[in-house]
Parts: structure tokens; C-alpha cells; sequence
């Protein structure tokens, strides 16, 4: 509340000041033209030529007084009686003064009668306004000396700031506030417009001063008519002082109204709101009533002449005192230079009453100075705060031309996709650096792969139609099935497989890290082994790599010696493989029912697995687990590798490093499950019972390394001759009829293995041959002097073993399409014969929580569908159809091939 | 996150995997059907853009850190309705994938049965997918190839894009002016293939 009355009052003061400034001028003019009258009368004395020259000075400035009046009388027509009027009553009051001035000293005492009654009739509004009295008594000295500097123009203006910037000196409280309500005005247009002005006036003022200050001769002569025309003034500043020394009580009543008077005359209007605002601010509500009465009663005064022509009338000795101590003064200092006789008495005089005034005028200048020279920092002030202002606007444009807003692109997204955008969920999963390595290098191979692939197929069947010597237009049409094939092909690789896709039949096997079922395809009613892989199983394990090589070699393998894959698929919790049903059981049963081969079907057998191992190290893989388990026997009694669960490749695409944790470099051997691991998994428990029910001697358990070579157990580093190590490991088992290194611990055997030469026992040999015992010594040794192991490539490699004495008579080329009385022929009654195979009720363990979903890093590059599925059979050595006119050309490369597809035939 | 372009653009930066034939292996096999090699393609390029955002998505391009989808004097959005979404960099990425993915799967967008027909608008639908794909090479390239150099892997994203390119460039998939932001970077890497 009390900051916002201040700023509320001063304006309603302001308003109203500025309602009385508006009739002060007049009086003033008055007044001046009574002045001019009595140089008139003057002249007629007729005085010396100085005279004459200070007579046309004040002409001069009665001409500018004329513009003043008649701009006055322009604003209104009842002002010039009232001005006429106050015109005259001067003049008559002039004319008083001299008369009176010529008289005795008993005047004197009269006069003091006078103003003692005055005094007392006015008593209580004195004492009452007393402060307000000192007051403005102060600012009366500045006043006096800039109007006897400068113009009447000049003294108006210049009067306005001195008052505006007394207010400082005298408050130094008030200041901040008049800064705040200055830097609030400079913000509008029009403030700005107003406020260069009285700095301009400032500027002028102080020039005016200074020569008139400093220069002995010029400021006597110029200062001498402004005194003249000034004498009502000093009169009044006189009087005050004289009557404040001699009878302070007495006589200070009297000069009240004419001091009210002449403040109102040569008040301008900006010093009046300041000192009022401040003497509103000290003063009680009653003294601003009584301030307010006062102002009325003044301007009544000014109004009413006939009040004052009656108060002069009705005191004649009074006003003839005062006006004869008024002249002295002026005219003394006029004639100073000349000393008369009667002067000479007057100016001893008035010489001792100057020099009282003095020490008010000298603190004035100073003072002044002083004021003159704040406003000027001031303005500065507001010229920095404008600066500042502006300053900020400008960097941003400045920044905009060298940093070009990048261009916006806007595209419309359906509204069903924002709602993970709303929930802030994200579907995007996060890949580790190395899986996006990994993947981009095996997905660049594959690419090249897929399309080098492509291109041998074309060439493939270019060759066999030139082989054939068909025509240009059957050549054409061939080349048209088969692009219609790829194209086939390529939409399929797209196609989603699944699950629900197959019916299961019934379960075959089991394994540490899934199982194996028969399984019917619903849409082409086609019979598969499907081999089921829990993904949960295989990242606990640590066998991503593993997996990924068997999917691998499987969909790459184009032999008859490996179990064809035709499609890899996965789902949140499995991946799977549908494969190649080979109905015949595997060597393992053979051996469980046969107990010992004859030395014939056992070579036959180990040609046979050569060919096989072979194969796997021209694609560039290690088997490292071959065991009678992974060996199938088809229905002709010819063997097929399946099973690579624990395979390995030599390319950079099976190092586990790509799947295990970034800083892994310690290779865990997939061989030995954790032991944890083995105590709590159902399967190989499963395993375990299975294996012991059936068969004591010639069991095989998971991770037990029955056919391990010594090198992969003890970790020291392996090559594919470890793989000639377990053939030879299966040979001794079928002739035999045991394991070479068994013990009835998992240590017990690997300590066997270990050192070989003190258990490996070749009694009971019998009727074996000695070229046989030589093979499997020869098998079972030092990788260093294993056959198998030396030669610049796999065939190389693979001829050691070939070119045996064992093998002797062995036909290779042909060894696919042998057929002999000591092969042992499966029985297969029907496409879902499993009678070969020991089948379980499973318990299938579906609710086993997911580790990830279907986007997990680590099995991309899983699915697959082989090209030749779309037409062959999914068994094709128990149901082959008839052939096609395409068929032989794209699907029997190999004589061997088409050779196995009419004995199935015949034999069907 | 901005770098200088003579950095990044380096000769010497634009380092692939071993890939000399890849040209070759992206273009139409004779005989083959143009949508279904569109397909089989642009799968396999969707797959490729999600797992280099998955090497991002956790720790570095954040919605702190990547306020906005922001590429070489570019900023994408995404408007709804007509509205415009202030989406962050990550929030932008997982609406195209997620979009691109829900394209793909479409059977009646991408059929995967044998005998279905392709919608007419087939490569216009391309064209779009292949648009929101490369936004995301561009901000990749804009805002995370250090981090790409610090895993190892700049190679490895380097010849990701270049097979983005090469496809786009065969089957003209991609206006000039959308491929402005990385303009140099690709000149780079088709001159050296």
C-alpha cells in the first residue's frame, strides 16, 4: 500500500501545480512591464549615454517580455484586465516609493508599527507552517542567481531543473525513487521525445553561465540591466533578510504573501511537483489542507487587485518603507564605481548589508554546479540501460546466418503404431557389438553363397542338357522350369514356418539338448524327423556355435552320406530341425543285437564312415562325436551320419567367441557339462537309464567320450584326425563286442584314453586278420603317427586310410550301390516304421519359460528351406515317386545317385 | 554428437567387410520375378537396420542424448492426424522399424503363399520402407559412428549401408534428395566398391 500512494499522489499534485503554473506567468509579465515604466521615467530625467545603452538593453528584453504576453493573452481573455489592472496598481506604488523614500526616520518606526500588526493577525498559520517555511526558503538563492545570468526564457526552463535536481541534494532518500520514475517515463515514445529537450536546455544554460561568471567587464555591464529589471526581486530577498536580522518576529509575517506571490509568478512547473511531493510526503493530513488552503488563498489574492490596492491604500507607511529600502540596493550597486557625496554615505550602508547575502550566494553556485552536472550522468545512465536493452536482440540474429536451421522432413505414421510411442514402451531389442559383427559377416558370406549357389545350379543344368544333346527349344523350356523353381524358391525362403506345420508321430530319441520325433507334414502328408532344440538348453549350455554348425553342414550337405535337412524354423522357446527320416535304427541297436560283426560287414561299415568323415572334412568340418549313436542305417543297409550336435567348423562362423559374453576368451568344451548341469537335466538322466537298461558293456553316455580321441579330452588342441581316432575306436567295438577303454566311471574311462597304450588290449583277437588288428592300431595311437593325419588336404589325407591292406578290394566309386549277402538288411514295413528305434513316452517340457523372444541375435540366420524340397519326398529312400521329365536333370546329379533311385524302384 | 565430414568421410574411414562380389549377388537373376527379389531383399535389410539400432538402442542413442531425429542438415518427424509429434531420435527409429516390420509381416503386403499376387502399389510401399530406413543410416551416421569406431564394428556398419545402397541404387528406390545428408559417405563407398 504504501508504495503504490506515493506514485499515486504525485501525479494528483503534479495536476494541480500545473493548474496554478498556468496563471503565474501573467502576474510575472505584469510586473515586467511596470519595471518598463519606470525606465520610461528614467529617461525623462535624462541621464548620461551608459544610460542610454542600458535603456536599450532592457528594450530588448521588453520585446522578448511582449512575445511572452501575447502568448499568454492568446490562452485566455480574462487574464488582460486582470493583467491591465495589476499594471496600473504598480505604477501608482512606484510613484509612492520615491515620494516616500525622501523621508525622515520617524516613517521608519510607523512602519514597524505596521508590520507588528500584521504579525500578530497571522500568528498561528505561521508557527503552524514553520518547516514548510524553511523549506522553501532554500531553493530562493538559486533562483535569484541563474534569473540574474539569464533570460527570462532561460530562467523559466533552467529554474524547472534546478528544482527538479535540488530535490537530491536535499533527499538523498528520494533519489532512487525519481531514477525509477525517469527510466519508467524514457521507455514510452513520448518520454523519450520530452526528455532530450531540457538537456538540450541544460547544455545551453551552462555556456551562459560561465562567460557571464568569468568575465570581470562583460558580466558588470550585462548583469547591470538584468539587475534593474530584476529589482522587485532583490527588493523581496532584501526585505526578507533584513527584517529576518533586524525583527525577525515582527516583520516576517508581512513578506508571507508577497513571497507566496512572486514564488507562484517564477515558479515553473516541473520544480513545484518535487518539492511538493516531498513536503506532501513529511507533512500531517492537516497541514496538506492547510498547504492546499494556501494555494487558494494565493491565487485569490492574484486575482482579487482591488484586495491589494486596499491593503497598500489602508497602510501607507508600511508600503513607503518598503519601497524605499528596495531601491537602495540596485542603485548602489548600479553607481558603485562612482563615489558621491550623498552615495558615498548610502553605500557604506548598503555595503555592509551585501555582505551578509554573500555566503548564501557562494554554497548556491556551487550547488548548482554540482546539479549540473548529475542530470548529465544521469542521461548516460539511461543510454547504457537502452544499450543493454538492445544488446540482446542483436546476438541471436547475428548466430542465425552461420548456423542454418537444419531442413524439417515430416511423414504421417498411422495412429495404431503410436501407442507404444504413448506408453513409452520400445519394441527395438538390444544387440550386443559383437552379435552385430558376427551377423553382418556370416550374412555377407551367405549372400555370396546363395548367389554362387544359384548360378551353379544354372550351370549345373546346362551341362547335363549339353551332356543330353537336346534341342535348342527343349533346352529353352528347361531353363524356364527351372527359373520358375527359383523363383518358387526365393518366395518360400520367405514363407513362416512353424510348429503346427507337422503332426508328431511319436519320439525316437533323445538327446542332452532336445529330442528327436517322427513327424507327418499336414499340407503334403510327407514323413520327417524333427529334432527339437530348447533354446533355454542351448544358451546354458553354451552351445549357440554348436547349433549354428550343425544347421550349417546340414543345409550345405549335398551327399548321400549325411541325413538331409530340409527346414529350420524357430519359435519363442525351440529351435528345430525337420530332417531326413532314415528308417533302418542307428549302429548302436545293430550292436546291441548283433553283439560281434564279422570281419566282412564291419569293413564294410568302416568304408562306408570313411567315405562319410570324409565328406565332413572336405566341407570343412570336425565331427568330434562320431559314436554307433550318430550312425543310421538306411533301408539298403547303407550308413548316413546325423546327429552333429557337438560339431565344429574351421570357419570364423562356429567360434563361440561371437556368442559368449563380450570379454570371454576361455573356451568351455562342450564335451563336459557342468556338473550342475548333469545333476539336475531329465534328459540325459533319461539317457542314462535307457543306455544301462539295455546294454552294460557298450553303453554310451553323454559326455562319458567312449570314442573321444586322447588330444580333444585332454584339450591340448584337435584337428579332424581326432575323428580317424573314433573310427577307429568303433571298429574295435564291432569286432570285439566292447568299448577298448571302458571303466565304470566317466574318469575311469578318460583316464583310459589318456594312456591308451597301458589298456588298449588286443586279446581275444581270435580269427580276426592282421591286417584288421593293424587298422585298428594303426587308428588308435599318436595323432602324430595316426593315419589320416598327414597330407597337404583332406584327400591326401583320406587316401592313407583308403589305400589300407584292410581295404583291399574295396570298390569306392561304386561302394554307394554294393549290394552283398553279408550286408545286414533292415526291415521296414511302412513310411512310419519306427521299429528300429527304442521309443519313449517324453515328457515334453513346453512350459519352460522362454529366454527370449522369436528376435533374439544369437539364432538369426536360423531358418532355413532346402531348394529341393518343394518336389522330392521327405524320405526319399522309402518313397520315391515317379520320376519327372525334370527330374533327372535337376536332381540326379551323380550317377550314383541315379543308380540308388532305379534300385529303389526295382526293389519296390 | 555431429562430427566434422572430413572425419567420417575418410577414404581411409570407409572401411568394408571383405565383399568385392556384392554388386553382384543384389542383382535381378535372370528369369527371376522383380517384386519377389524386391522382397527377399528388403527383409533382409530391415533385419540388418534393426540389430545396428540394437547395439544404440541402450546406452547411446537415448532421449536425453538424441533429443531429436536429427541427421546431416535434416530433422524428421512424424505427423499424426495432422499433428506434428516432437518424437526423440530413439522413439522416431522404433515407430519406422516397427512400422517397416509391420509391412513385412503383412501377408497381403509381402505374401509369403504360394500363388498370392503382389499389391499393385508394391514398390511404391518399397520406396517407403527403404526412405524410413536410410533417416535411420543418416542419424546412425550423424550421431554414433564413434561409437561404431570404439566397438569395432565401422566396417561392419559401413558395408551394411553400402548393401542398402547398392540395392537402392539398382532398382532406383531412393530419390537424389533424400540421400542428400550422406551424399559423400556413399560416393565414398560405391567408388571403392
Amino acid at each position: 500500500m504504501r508504495p503504490a500512494a506515493p506514485g499515486t499522489t504525485p501525479n494528483g499534485a503534479s495536476s494541480d501545480i500545473r493548474h496554478q503554473r498556468g496563471v503565474a506567468p501573467i502576474p510575472f509579465g505584469s510586473t515586467n512591464s511596470a519595471i518598463d515604466a519606470h525606465h520610461n521615467s528614467e529617461i525623462r530625467v535624462g541621464r548620461h549615454r551608459a544610460k542610454l545603452d542600458e535603456i536599450r538593453e532592457s528594450l530588448k528584453a521588453y520585446e522578448h517580455e511582449a512575445g511572452l504576453l501575447s502568448s499568454h493573452v492568446a490562452l485566455g481573455s480574462l487574464a488582460t484586465p486582470s493583467s491591465s489592472s495589476v499594471s496600473h496598481s504598480d505604477i501608482t506604488n512606484d510613484n509612492a516609493e520615491v515620494m516616500n523614500f525622501s523621508s525622515s526616520s520617524s516613517n521608519a518606526a510607523a512602519t514597524t508599527t505596521t508590520v507588528s500588526s500584521a504579525a500578530v493577525s497571522n500568528s498561528n498559520s505561521f508557527r503552524t507552517e514553520g518547516g514548510g517555511h524553511k523549506m522553501r526558503i532554500t531553493p530562493m538563492p538559486q533562483r535569484h542567481l541563474m534569473m540574474d545570468t539569464g533570460a527570462n526564457e532561460t530562467v523559466f526552463r533552467s529554474g524547472k531543473e534546478m528544482i527538479r535536481n535540488g530535490n537530491p541534494s536535499t533527499t538523498i532518500s528520494s533519489t532512487p525513487s525519481t531514477t525509477t520514475e525517469e527510466s519508467i517515463r524514457i521507455h514510452p515514445a513520448g518520454y523519450r521525445y520530452d526528455m532530450p529537450t531540457p538537456a538540450y536546455h541544460m547544455n545551453n544554460n551552462a555556456p551562459q553561465y560561465s562567460p557571464g561568471y568569468s568575465r570581470p567587464p562583460p558580466p558588470a555591464y550585462d548583469s547591470s540591466p538584468v539587475n534593474t529589471r530584476m529589482t522587485p526581486v532583490a527588493t523581496d530577498n532584501y526585505r526578507t533578510h533584513l527584517h529576518m536580522k533586524v525583527h525577525p518576529v515582527v516583520k516576517a509575517p508581512p513578506p508571507n504573501p508577497t513571497m507566496l506571490n512572486h514564488n507562484k509568478n517564477m515558479a515553473p512547473p516541473p520544480p513545484p511537483p518535487a518539492k511538493s511531493t516531498i513536503s506532501i510526503e513529511t507533512m500531517s493530513e492537516e497541514r496538506k489542507a492547510d498547504n492546499i488552503q494556501r494555494l487558494y488563498h494565493t491565487s485569490m489574492d492574484k486575482k482579487t487587485a482591488s484586495s491589494v490596492v486596499s491593503i497598500n491604500v489602508a497602510s501607507p507607511h508600511t508600503t513607503k518603507v518598503n519601497v524605499g529600502d528596495s531601491p537602495l540596493p540596485s542603485k548602489s550597486f548600479i553607481i558603485g564605481p562612482r563615489y558621491t557625496a550623498d552615495v558615498d554615505r548610502k553605500n557604506f550602508v548598503n555595503y555592509k548589508d551585501e555582505l551578509r547575502p554573500d555566503p548564501r550566494l557562494i554554497p548556491s553556485t556551487s550547488d548548482a554546479n554540482h546539479e549540473d552536472f548529475r542530470p548529465i550522468l544521469f542521461k548516460p545512465r539511461n543510454l547504457e540501460i537502452t544499450m543493454k536493452s538492445r544488446a540482446q536482440p542483436p546476438p541471436p540474429q547475428y548466430n542465425q546466418p552461420s548456423e542454418p536451421p537444419p531442413k524439417r522432413v515430416s511423414s504421417p505414421i498411422d495412429r495404431t503404431l503410436l501407442e507404444p510411442y504413448i506408453k513409452n514402451t520400445r519394441r527395438v531389442q538390444p544387440c550386443k557389438p559383437n552379435m552385430l559383427r558376427f551377423y553382418m559377416e556370416q550374412h555377407v558370406e551367405r549372400l555370396l553363397q546363395q548367389y554362387k549357389e544359384r548360378e551353379k545350379r544354372m550351370k549345373q543344368l546346362e551341362k547335363e542338357m549339353v551332356s543330353a544333346q537336346l534341342p535348342d527349344i527343349m533346352r529353352n523350356k528347361m531353363l524356364g522350369l527351372l527359373q520358375q523353381k527359383e523363383s518358387k524358391y526365393t518366395r518360400l525362403r520367405r514363407q513362416k514356418m512353424s510348429k503346427s506345420h507337422f503332426t508328431v508321430i511319436s519320439h525316437i530319441g533323445v538327446g542332452a539338448f532336445g529330442k528327436v520325433s517322427l513327424v507327418r507334414k499336414n499340407d503334403t502328408r510327407k514323413v520327417y524327423a524333427m529334432k527339437s532344440l530348447e533354446k533355454a538348453d542351448v544358451i546354458m549350455k553354451q552351445q549357440a556355435a554348436h547349433v549354428k554348425a550343425e544347421r550349417d553342414i546340414l543345409a550345405e550337405a549335398d551327399s548321400p552320406w549325411i541325413v538331409r535337412l530340409f527346414f529350420s524354423f524357430q519359435d519363442d522357446a525351440c529351435l528345430y530341425f525337420i530332417m531326413e527320416y532314415v528308417p533302418g535304427g542307428d549302429m548302436m541297436t545293430l550292436l546291441i543285437q548283433k553283439g560281434i560283426f564279422e570281419e566282412d560287414l564291419a569293413r564294410f561299415y568302416i568304408a562306408e564312415l570313411a567315405c562319410a568323415i570324409e565328406y565332413v572334412h572336405n566341407v570343412g568340418f570336425i565331427h568330434r562325436d562320431l559314436k554307433p549313436d550318430n550312425i543310421l542305417i538306411d533301408q539298403h543297409g547303407h550308413i548316413k551320419l546325423t546327429d552333429f550336435g557337438l560339431c565344429t567348423g574351421l570357419r570364423w562362423t562356429h567360434d563361440r567367441r561371437y556368442y559368449g559374453p563380450e570379454n570371454d576368451h576361455h573356451r568351455v568344451d562342450s564335451f563336459s557339462l557342468p556338473p550342475e548341469v548333469a545333476a539336475i537335466d531329465k534328459s540325459v538322466k533319461v539317457l542314462n537309464v535307457r543306455q544301462q537298461t539295455r546294454r552294460i558293456t557298450a553303453h554310451s553316455l553323454v559326455g562319458t567320450g567312449n570314442y573321444m580321441a586322447p588330444e580333444v579330452i585332454a584339450k591340448t588342441g584337435h584337428n579332424q584326425s581326432c575323428d580317424w581316432w573314433s573310427t577307429g575306436v568303433i571298429l574295435y567295438e564291432m569286432v570285439f563286442g566292447r568299448v577298448p577303454f571302458h571303466d565304470d566311471t566317466p574318469g575311469g574311462t578318460q583316464h583310459r584314453i589318456k594312456n591308451w597304450r597301458n589298456f588298449l588290449d588286443f586279446t581275444y583277437c581270435g580269427n580276426l586278420s592282421k591286417e584288421c588288428l593293424m587298422m585298428i592300431q594303426q587308428l588308435i595311437c599318436d595323432a602324430s603317427s595316426r593315419l589320416g593325419s598327414h597330407g597337404k588336404d583332406v584327400a591326401e589325407r583320406t587316401a592313407q586310410v583308403k589305400n589300407h591292406p584292410w581295404f583291399r578290394g574295396i570298390d569306392w566309386v561304386n561302394l554307394r550301390k554294393l549290394r552283398a549277402d553279408y550286408i545286414y538288411i533292415p526291415r521296414v514295413t511302412h513310411d512310419e516304421d519306427t521299429s528300429n528305434f527304442e521309443t519313449f513316452q517324453d515328457n515334453d517340457r513346453a512350459d519352460k519359460p522362454n529366454v527370449r523372444g522369436l528376435h533374439n541375435p544369437a539364432f538369426y540366420e536360423f531358418t532355413y528351406r532346402h531348394f529341393f524340397d518343394t518336389d522330392s519326398v521327405g524320405c526319399p529312400s522309402l518313397r520315391p515317386s515317379r520320376r519327372r521329365s525334370l527330374r533327372p536333370l535337376l536332381e540326379n546329379g551323380t550317377f550314383n545317385e541315379s543308380v540308388s533311385e532305379e534300385d529303389s524302384s526295382s526293389h519296390i | 554428437m555431429s562430427e566434422p565430414s572430413s572425419s567420417w568421410c575418410n577414404p581411409m574411414a570407409v572401411s568394408t567387410l571383405g565383399s568385392g562380389n556384392l554388386r553382384d549377388a543384389l542383382k535381378l537373376p535372370p528369369g527371376e520375378d522383380k517384386n519377389e527379389w524386391l522382397a527377399v531383399n528388403i527383409i533382409d535389410l530391415v533385419n540388418q537396420v534393426r540389430m545396428v539400432f540394437g547395439v544404440l538402442c541402450e546406452s547411446e542413442c537415448t532421449d536425453s542424448k538424441c533429443p531429436s531425429m536429427t541427421a546431416h542438415g535434416r530433422q524428421y518427424t512424424w505427423t499424426s492426424e495432422g499433428t506434428l509429434l516432437n518424437t526423440s531420435a530413439p522413439q522416431y527409429i522404433d515407430l519406422s522399424l516397427t512400422a517397416c516390420q509391420n509391412n513385412v509381416d503383412d501377408e497381403n503386403v509381402f505374401p509369403s503363399e504360394i500363388g498370392k499376387q503382389f499389391p499393385t502399389d508394391f514398390e511404391e510401399r518399397c520406396q517407403a520402407i527403404m526412405r524410413r530406413l536410410f533417416r535411420i543410416y543418416a542419424h546412425v551416421y550423424f550421431a554414433h559412428v564413434n561409437h561404431f569406431k570404439a566397438i569395432k564394428a565401422l566396417a561392419h556398419l559401413n558395408t551394411s549401408f553400402k548393401q542398402f545402397v547398392l540395392f537402392a541404387n539398382q532398382f532406383q528406390l531412393l530419390n537424389k534428395e533424400e540421400t542428400e545428408p550422406l551424399r559423400e559417405i556413399i560416393e565414398n563407398l560405391i567408388s571403392f566398391s
